[in-house]
Order: C-alpha cells, then sequence, then structure tokens
C-alpha cells in the first residue's frame, strides 16, 4: 500500500430501506460495491447522472450515512465503525445549495464559529472572533461580515461562507458536493479557482462531486464514474477523456455540450436510448445492459468484474 | 395574412419590462430589440436575473402583476401583440407562438393524464371532435419519440421520468403548429446524456416542421450545438448579438469574451487556469449608472460609468453595446493617455 495513501474504500454497500404496502420491504441499492482510493492532496472527481449515487457515496464516507456494507480506511485506521467526532476536524463537506445548508437565523459569524466551539479550537473570544475573521478573509469575504445574516448574501458570496465553515477546523480531506452546480458560470469559475488555491495553499485533499463533466475534468486528478451506484470507470483525468473504456463512459461526454459551434457540427454523438432504470429493482448482470449500444447476452447475466485494465485506469465491462 | 414573410417573423423593438415591487421599480428588461425570421434558431443566452426568461413573457403575454411592459413594442407578423384584447391572446399563444418551460414537472397537471390535457390543448384552439384531437396528440407523442402513445395517454404525469416529461411539453407545445416555439431553459433540469436526447429531438422537429425557436438558456455549449444566432443579455439588455459564429470566435463585448474565458471546456488538452469575471451579479434594484457591465469589466473607462454605450454594428447582423467599439471614446481614452 503506497504511504501517501489518505482514504481507501473497499466494497461499500448504501441500501436504504423503503416500505411497500404494509408488510413488503425493499430497498434502494444507492452505492453498491464500490472501490477506491484517494491520495494526499489528490482531486477524486466522481460524475454520473442524478440517481446514480455519487453524493450518496460521498455521504456514507464521511458516514453521514451510515453504510450497509463495506470498509471505509482513513489514514490507515479503519473507520466505519468507530466514533466520528474526532474524525470531523479532519473531514469536511461543502454542499450543493448554499442557501439551505446555512441557518438562516444565525449570523455568519456564528455559522463559522460553530465548528471551532465544538472541536474547541479557540482558548478565548478574542481568539476565536479573530480566527472567524481571517477566514471570511481567506474565503474572499470582508470581516464585517460576520455580523450579518445568509440571506443578505449573493449565490456565491453564500457558498463561500459554505466553504469558510468547512474551513474552520483545519480539514485535511474536503468532499466537494456539488458545490458549483447551484452558481452562475460568472461565478462558478471563481469558486472553481478558490478552491484549486486551497488546495494549493493548505495540501488539501478533495472527492470533487458533480454532474458537469467539464467542471470535474478540470479540477480533478483522477476521475471515477458511476452509473446507477455502480462505479464503472476510475482513472486519471486525461485517460478518462482519451481513452474512455466504458460504453457509459463514452456516452457520457459525447453528450457533454461543447462551446465550440465548429467541433459540435462536426462530431458525432452516441445518443443513449431511454432512461435510468430504477435503483429499487435493477437490471440483473451488468446494471447498464439496458441502455448499453455493445451489449452481449453475457451481460445480461453476470456481474462484471472491477479490473484494471491499464495501469490506474480500472473499469468495470465484459466487453473490454 | 397567411402569407410567410421571409423575413420578420417577430420583431422586437425597444421593449421595457419593470417590476413595480414594494423596495422599487426593478427594470427586468431595458430597452431590447431584434429580429427573428422564420425557421431560425435564436439563443437567448444569460446569467439568472438578466431578464431573459422575463422577455419570453411578454411576448407570450404571461407577464403576471407586479410585472407590466412600460414600453416598446412587440410586432408578430406586422401585427402588434401589445394590443391583443384577452380572446386575441388566447388564439396567439398555442397557434402562433408556445413556449416550453424549464421544470416539466410543475409544468403539467398532475391530476389529469397526459392524454386529457393533449387533447384540451387541441380542442381549446380548434373546434375539433373529441376522437380527431386525441389522434392529433398522439401523433404529436410519436413524433417526439415517445413509445406506446396510446399507453401513454392513460398515464399521470408523476408516472414518466424527467426526459419523457420534457417530451410531452414539446409535444403539447407543437400541438397547434405553432410558428414560433419558445424554450425556456428546457434542458437545465435534466441530466446530460437526456439533454442530449432533447436537443437532437428539438433540432429533428425543427428541420421537419421549419419552425423558429427562441432557445433560453445559460449554457453556452447548448448554444453552440443548436442556435443560429445568439443575442447575450446582462442586467436586462442585450450586449451583444449575432449568428453563432460571431458570437463564439469573434466576441467583442467584454462580457461574452469572459464567459466564453470562464467556462471549463471538457476537451482542453491541458489544465489551463479559468479566467473568472470578479464582482458580483448587478443588484437589479439599484442598477449602475452608465454600463450594466462597467463595475465588473476590465477595460472599464471613465464614461462607461457615466453613461450608457450604444449598440455598434461590427459586422453583418453583428451588433455589440461597448465604448470600446466607439471611435469617440478611443479617442477620449488616448487623449486622456
Amino acid at each position: 500500500m503506497p504511504s501517501n495513501e489518505l482514504l481507501r474504500v473497499e466494497h461499500l454497500k448504501k441500501y436504504f430501506p423503503v416500505k411497500i404496502g404494509l408488510l413488503k420491504q425493499n430497498y434502494v441499492q444507492a452505492v453498491e460495491d464500490v472501490n477506491l482510493f484517494i491520495n494526499r492532496g489528490e482531486t477524486l472527481g466522481l460524475v454520473g447522472e442524478s440517481g446514480c449515487g455519487k453524493t450518496t457515496l460521498g455521504r456514507a464516507i464521511l458516514r453521514l450515512h451510515e453504510p450497509t456494507a463495506g470498509k471505509i480506511i482513513y489514514d490507515g485506521v479503519d473507520i466505519t465503525h468507530v466514533k466520528m467526532l474526532p474524525y470531523r476536524r479532519k473531514m469536511q463537506i461543502i454542499f450543493q445549495d448554499p442557501s439551505a445548508s446555512l441557518d438562516p437565523r444565525m449570523t455568519v459569524g456564528e455559522i463559522v464559529g460553530e465548528a471551532i466551539d465544538i472541536h474547541r479550537l479557540s482558548d478565548n473570544k478574542t481568539d476565536r472572533t479573530i480566527r472567524v475573521q481571517q477566514l471570511l478573509v481567506q474565503v474572499g469575504l470582508n470581516s464585517e461580515h460576520s455580523n450579518r445574516y445568509p440571506h443578505e448574501f449573493s449565490g456565491g458570496q453564500q457558498q463561500r461562507i459554505g466553504i469558510a465553515r468547512a474551513l474552520a477546523v483545519e480539514p485535511e480531506f474536503i468532499v466537494c458536493d456539488e458545490p458549483v452546480s447551484a452558481l452562475d458560470v460568472s461565478i462558478q469559475s471563481q469558486i472553481v479557482n478558490m478552491l484549486e488555491d486551497m488546495q494549493h495553499e493548505m495540501g488539501l485533499t478533495y472527492l470533487f462531486i458533480a454532474h458537469d463533466l467539464s467542471v470535474v475534468k478540470h479540477i480533478s486528478n483522477r476521475i471515477g464514474v458511476m452509473y446507477l451506484g455502480n462505479m464503472v470507470e476510475l482513472g486519471k483525468s486525461n485517460e478518462v477523456y482519451r481513452h474512455p473504456m466504458h460504453p457509459y463512459t463514452k456516452t457520457l461526454l459525447s453528450a457533454v455540450p461543447i462551446p465550440d459551434p465548429k467541433v459540435s457540427r462536426n462530431r458525432k454523438r452516441i445518443v443513449l436510448q431511454g432512461d435510468i432504470p430504477s435503483p429499487m429493482n435493477p437490471p440483473s448482470g451488468c446494471r447498464f445492459h439496458t441502455r448499453c449500444p455493445y451489449a452481449i447476452p453475457r451481460c445480461t447475466e453476470e456481474v462484471p468484474a472491477w479490473r484494471e485494465l491499464a495501469t490506474e485506469h480500472y473499469a468495470a465491462c465484459h466487453i473490454l | 395574412m397567411e402569407i410567410n414573410n421571409q423575413s420578420k417573423l417577430l420583431e422586437i423593438k425597444d421593449l421595457h419590462v419593470s417590476f413595480f415591487t414594494p423596495a422599487g421599480e426593478v427594470k427586468a428588461v431595458g430597452g431590447i430589440n431584434y429580429v427573428l425570421n422564420s425557421g431560425e434558431v435564436m439563443g437567448i443566452v444569460g446569467e439568472s436575473g438578466s431578464g431573459k426568461s422575463v422577455e419570453a413573457y411578454a411576448i407570450m403575454g404571461l407577464l403576471q402583476s407586479p410585472g407590466q411592459v412600460t414600453g416598446g413594442s412587440i410586432k408578430f407578423e406586422g401585427r402588434d401583440v401589445l394590443a391583443f384584447s384577452s380572446k386575441e391572446l388566447q388564439s396567439f399563444r398555442g397557434n402562433e407562438v408556445s413556449m416550453i418551460f424549464q421544470n416539466p414537472m410543475t409544468c403539467l397537471n398532475p391530476v389529469y393524464t397526459i392524454g386529457n390535457q393533449l387533447i384540451e390543448a387541441v380542442c381549446c384552439h380548434d373546434v375539433t371532435p373529441n376522437d380527431q384531437a386525441a389522434a392529433r396528440a398522439i401523433e404529436m407523442l410519436t413524433l417526439v419519440g415517445i413509445n406506446n402513445p396510446e399507453q401513454r395517454m392513460k398515464q399521470y404525469p408523476h408516472e414518466l421520468s424527467g426526459g419523457m416529461r420534457q417530451r410531452v411539453m414539446i409535444a403539447m407545445g407543437l400541438v397547434c403548429d405553432p410558428k414560433i416555439l419558445i424554450a425556456d431553459e428546457p434542458t437545465t433540469a435534466l441530466d446530460v446524456t437526456i439533454q442530449a436526447q432533447i436537443i437532437e429531438l428539438m433540432k429533428e422537429i425543427q428541420k421537419k416542421t421549419g419552425m423558429a425557436i427562441i432557445f433560453i438558456t445559460h449554457n453556452l455549449g447548448v448554444v453552440a450545438e443548436i442556435c443560429d444566432k445568439v443575442s447575450v443579455m446582462y442586467a436586462g439588455k442585450i450586449v451583444e448579438q449575432g449568428c453563432v459564429d460571431d458570437i463564439f470566435y469573434r466576441p467583442k463585448h467584454p462580457y461574452t469574451l469572459g464567459l466564453l474565458k470562464s467556462m471549463p471546456r471538457v476537451d482542453e488538452e491541458q489544465h489551463e487556469r479559468l479566467i473568472p469575471i470578479e464582482g458580483t451579479p448587478v443588484d437589479m434594484l439599484n442598477p449602475p449608472t452608465g454600463c450594466p457591465f462597467g463595475p465588473r469589466c476590465g477595460h472599464c473607462m471613465k464614461i462607461c460609468l457615466r453613461q450608457e454605450p450604444p449598440q455598434i454594428e461590427v459586422g453583418d447582423c453583428h451588433a455589440a453595446a461597448c465604448w470600446l467599439l466607439v471611435d469617440d471614446a478611443k479617442k477620449e481614452v488616448a487623449d486622456a493617455q
């Protein structure tokens, strides 16, 4: 095992129980048998369509959802069943919807300072105030903003507050759960640049979850592609983009609109038929076989194995 | 009346729309001009709050209080849309212009079947017997690529997926053969693979029926895929308009340029740092004097903060509103230096 590995996830599963009628119990298989590792100081991007389990995976890693099965190893320690409070100092999360993830009745200072109080990171009040102000300046806000309420800020600024809150405990690892999807294009790039700068300055490690492939490709060192709870492909981001292996990755890449009229006029597009099946009742065998243009009979019967097909490039597909 | 004047299907001149809120007047649309010819696909790009949807609502006569058209004109085939009576408006909507919305779930009635709602749309505009209307509805569902249309007619909106619902919305928009379809962020709520399906579908239908489309979106990638010409809006004004190649390859307005540079591209070869547009979007209650983009613009001059820039023609049907393109202003800068 390489020593610079920060996080390893093994055979992680997360099922949510659903009651049908009075007696019947069924499960939404949100995350099914996912394996991954993240190195120190690197960004792993997770892409996939809505309902593919990327957010659930991110939250299960932080144990905001208790995993159904599998192991989470953080810095060499199995944290699947331990008390999380000490680890909350090291692992933080930035949420998608900045206005919904900030308490409207707390001032910005209270929101950012709350984590400092819980982990007892400051000795006295002045120390705490100074720390909060530093954090606000660090994320591009004004230190006077600490007395205002979240609704007084624009979406981009609210996301900065969410980032300041995550940084308050000086974490090593941050799960960024769609941090820019709710923002306008011109603001998106400000936040993306800020996340990159913070990573360089503080040596942070990110798990970056988004459905926008161009943003994920831009910020990540490696990309994992998810479909219906399964990880279907994982590799270096340039590799995944230049030589996608799994048919789903190929279609996903060809579906991304490119802001260049000449390129988009000339490129051939693989348009998928149909919709994503329900995760309550996923297809047998390979979960993608119902929409896959290359499906063979074996795909309907057997779950494809997760294999390393090129250096550090993994995929799960029978035809490869 | 029915003779299709090849040029000018829809002409908008100096349109102003304001919302009279308790906090003051919000000028959501401040004097926009454009012409839509028949068979054209025009994109309107802008960030949230730039007035792109409000302007479409004004065309459809769907503005709700406290919103009001405060000036300008909207002409459809030479007729003044703003002077229509409510009866005329009703036949105008659907028959001449129809609209599809961003979120298909909130636009379909959850307690009626798909068939019911489609048939209602036909019968509202045409006196047709029910079975003919039903046949028309099934024809439309087939056109938008829904399999088993007879079956689907009996289903309720919640039984369909997001992409399916958007197809039903498109079918409903097309059911009366409109000349213009206004699509207000039709793919924003959808996943990329479904977005690709819907865009391909709209392109195909546009080719088949030859209708004009106004495509409102914030996604420049989608614009590049489907549009012939583009208007870029910022703070209620069109800052640049031109054909799609002009906007993408020869942008003249700093805002358009900024938008293009700030987007990461999936086909970028090397990691390049994004160049964001600094600052925050305009507060529409207190818009800045002069050019609305001035405070965020890297090339801002004194005149930009004083006076609004005029629209300058920079090419064949390519215009931008920026002082940098005005010779006099350039001279002023040169003199100052």
